[in-house]
């Protein structure tokens, strides 16, 4: 097999292997009622964009149009397609795994260039009918941005290589995408005018390419780092679906020795009962898995958003959906905390276990909750939102908390 | 302490793994659970657990005994430290602060775990993960063990030290039941056998009583077994 035929195969496995997670997701209810209204939905805006720019463009900055046209041409990753297998099967074929590596990159280079173009698409009746670009000034920036998507995305990959710590890769990583969003912007205002510009920067951002590329397949030792990489790739679809349910925990290169926070084993609070600290053992955990801490805060952020740019009756609606969102993720992590397999291999005290589930489920859903009924009183007309939402919700959040535990109580192991 | 009376189990509906299994543990005594690979020795212990869906019979633990589960994979949560594991398997049971800390440092010195105790039990070595099992067990001092292949992992000075701890504890009372390949282990430390052949019991008793049903007088377990197995095809 050559490895051009290899990486055909994978990429059909990982194409077929995310659809059957999306297939398991996507049913025709929510094609019918969301996915294809949706679609007609923007079609339809799309259309009436070329015709006429939304009024909503006026108070957007034409440089702010680069950030979204930025994040979605690098919204792909560099891949090798290794697998955990290939170290007893196929590593000590070196040309076989080069050539590898060499056409997962090719593929993923031109995955970053369809993104790029289609990514491009989206904003350009805002470009074109909005701010009246010509079609030099859309083709230069056009071509700047699928340079930068290339080097970014590359440049991300190293990072990745050579940052344990998930805090501290931020710092580069957003210098990388900040620097880059800066470039792009200084193109398509005034750098795409001069020729001289257009080609030096051309050429560099091709010499950074081949350079990095050229470091990326002679790197050695990388072979467990990328097949961790590979992993989470292909499970992508699944970890978006199901949190972290479908993303195998099983030894990789980079292990954390100690946690980030709370170190030491110290105890949040050094008196209280049985279930505080089953509750506080909760909290570490969660607080330390940045993935589930995430969903919280997307929750959080985007319910305010929605409430403060939605109209009166549908910002109740978001505020219900919030409710219903964070209720179904404490529950959803404390499953997975009580009935982790750690958690099989003794008996809880039963009655420990529905109090400490009780005081589980408040303790991420009554901060964020409330903070967004706050907000929901501020985006309301008038002093009384400002008293009558925090109240409200309070008394609909304990209200559901309280059936919730009832369930939690009827489900849970004897 | 553990009675046990399979009438089927599987992991899959009308797909039995497991078929009429009964035997029980007494209090004090080390029961063997033996069989080759995909017997049916990993589906019993996890009926006894109740981790098993499909199944139909009885299993019950004696007064209210309670056990302590040592599994043959190590098992952990990702961002809790090993003595955060303890402090949770501690406090799920319902055990008074100071014995159980007290406990806990006690085997941590005695498996030298002492200088990775605020660690992530992920980052250990596979031996390492082993010992933090025993030690979860061990200090929740239950009255029944149920152990799955303890010796995987352990080098043999731990595994000495486990068995030390096994007999110190069958010496206040605490039943063990442990299914293990190691026979030559066994044989040594086990009072009576179960021995599961394609997910049915081929054999039950002490090694004299096998070898006697074997005829052979002077065999070890090892060639009891064998026999018994061959009797059974």
């Amino acid at each position: 097999m050559t490895s051009f035929q290899l990486l055909k195969k994978r990429v059909s496995d990982d194409r077929r292997y995310k659809l059957r997670d999306l297939r398991t997701a996507l049913d025709w209810t929510v094609w019918f009622y969301i996915l294809i209204p949706a679609l007609i939905v923007s079609v339809v805006y799309y259309q009436s964009w070329w015709i006429m720019a939304p009024e909503w463009l006026n108070f957007v900055p034409e440089q702010a149009m680069m950030v979204p046209l930025f994040l979605g041409a690098t919204w792909w990753s560099l891949r090798v397609y290794l697998e955990e297998a290939d170290q007893v099967y196929i590593l000590q074929n070196q040309n076989l795994v080069d050539g590898l590596k060499k056409w997962g990159m090719v593929h993923s280079l031109l995955k970053g260039s369809v993104l790029t173009l289609f990514s491009i698409a989206v904003v350009l009746p805002f470009l074109i009918t909005g701010w009246n670009w010509g079609m030099e000034q859309v083709v230069i920036t056009g071509i700047f941005v699928l340079l930068a998507s290339w080097n970014v995305n590359v440049c991300r990959y190293f990072i990745d290589l050579t940052i344990q710590s998930i805090w501290i890769k931020w710092i580069p990583l957003m210098m990388v995408n900040v620097v880059s969003i800066g470039i792009l912007v200084f193109v398509s205002q005034v750098g795409w005018k001069s020729r001289e510009f257009v080609f030096v920067g051309v050429a560099l951002l091709l010499v950074l390419l081949i350079a990095q590329l050229y470091y990326r397949i002679k790197v050695k030792g990388t072979f467990f780092h990328d097949v961790m990489m590979e992993r989470g790739y292909k499970q992508s679809v699944t970890n978006l679906l199901m949190k972290q349910v479908g993303v195998s925990s099983g030894r990789t290169v980079l292990v954390r020795k100690k946690p980030f926070l709370f170190k030491g084993s110290k105890r949040l609070r050094k008196q209280g009962s049985p279930e505080t600290r089953i509750v506080d053992l909760y909290v570490k955990w969660l607080l330390r898995s940045p993935g589930k801490v995430q969903y919280y805060l997307q929750v959080t952020g985007w319910g305010i958003a929605a409430i403060f740019l939605l109209p009166l009756v549908v910002k109740v609606i978001v505020l219900l959906f919030a409710l219903y969102a964070f209720i179904g993720l404490s529950k959803a992590d404390w499953h997975e905390f009580s009935e982790r397999s750690y958690a099989q291999l003794f008996q809880w005290d039963q009655q420990l276990r529905e109090l400490s589930a009780k005081k589980a489920s408040k303790v991420f859903t009554m901060p964020c909750f409330i903070l967004v009924c706050v907000m929901t009183g501020v985006a309301f007309p008038g002093w009384i939102g400002m008293l009558l939402f925090p109240l409200g919700g309070w008394v609909m959040m304990m209200g559901s908390i309280r059936m919730v535990h009832q369930d939690v109580r009827s489900s849970s192991p004897q | 302490m553990l009675n046990v009376a399979i009438e089927e189990a599987g992991y899959e509906k009308n797909s039995q793994t497991i078929t009429d299994l009964s035997f029980s543990v007494k209090s004090g005594e080390l029961l063997g659970l033996l069989g080759s690979n995909g017997a049916g020795k990993s589906t019993t212990i996890k009926t006894i657990l109740g981790l098993m869906k499909e199944w139909k019979g009885s299993v019950t633990f004696e007064g209210d005994a309670r056990y302590a589960y040592i599994p043959e994979q190590p098992v952990f949560y990702d961002s809790l430290t090993l003595w955060e594991h303890l402090e949770l398997a501690a406090t799920a049971v319902s055990l008074q602060d100071g014995d159980w800390e007290e406990r806990a440092q006690e085997l941590i010195r005695y498996f030298k775990l002492g200088h990775v105790v605020h660690d992530l039990p992920s980052s250990f070595s596979k031996g390492m993960k082993q010992k933090v099992m025993l030690i979860t067990a061990f200090m929740l001092k239950p009255d029944l063990y149920i152990i799955d292949e303890p010796f995987l992992g352990l080098d043999p000075r731990a595994t000495k030290d486990f068995l030390k701890l096994i007999e110190k504890e069958r010496a206040r009372g605490a039943g063990v039941l442990m299914s293990t390949h190691v026979l030559d282990t066994a044989e040594r430390i086990c009072d009576r056998f179960v021995l599961i052949s394609s997910g049915i019991m081929a054999a039950e008793g002490t090694l004299d009583e096998w070898r006697e049903r074997t005829g052979m007088e002077t065999g070890t377990l090892l060639d009891c077994v064998d026999r018994l197995l061959e009797q059974t095809i």
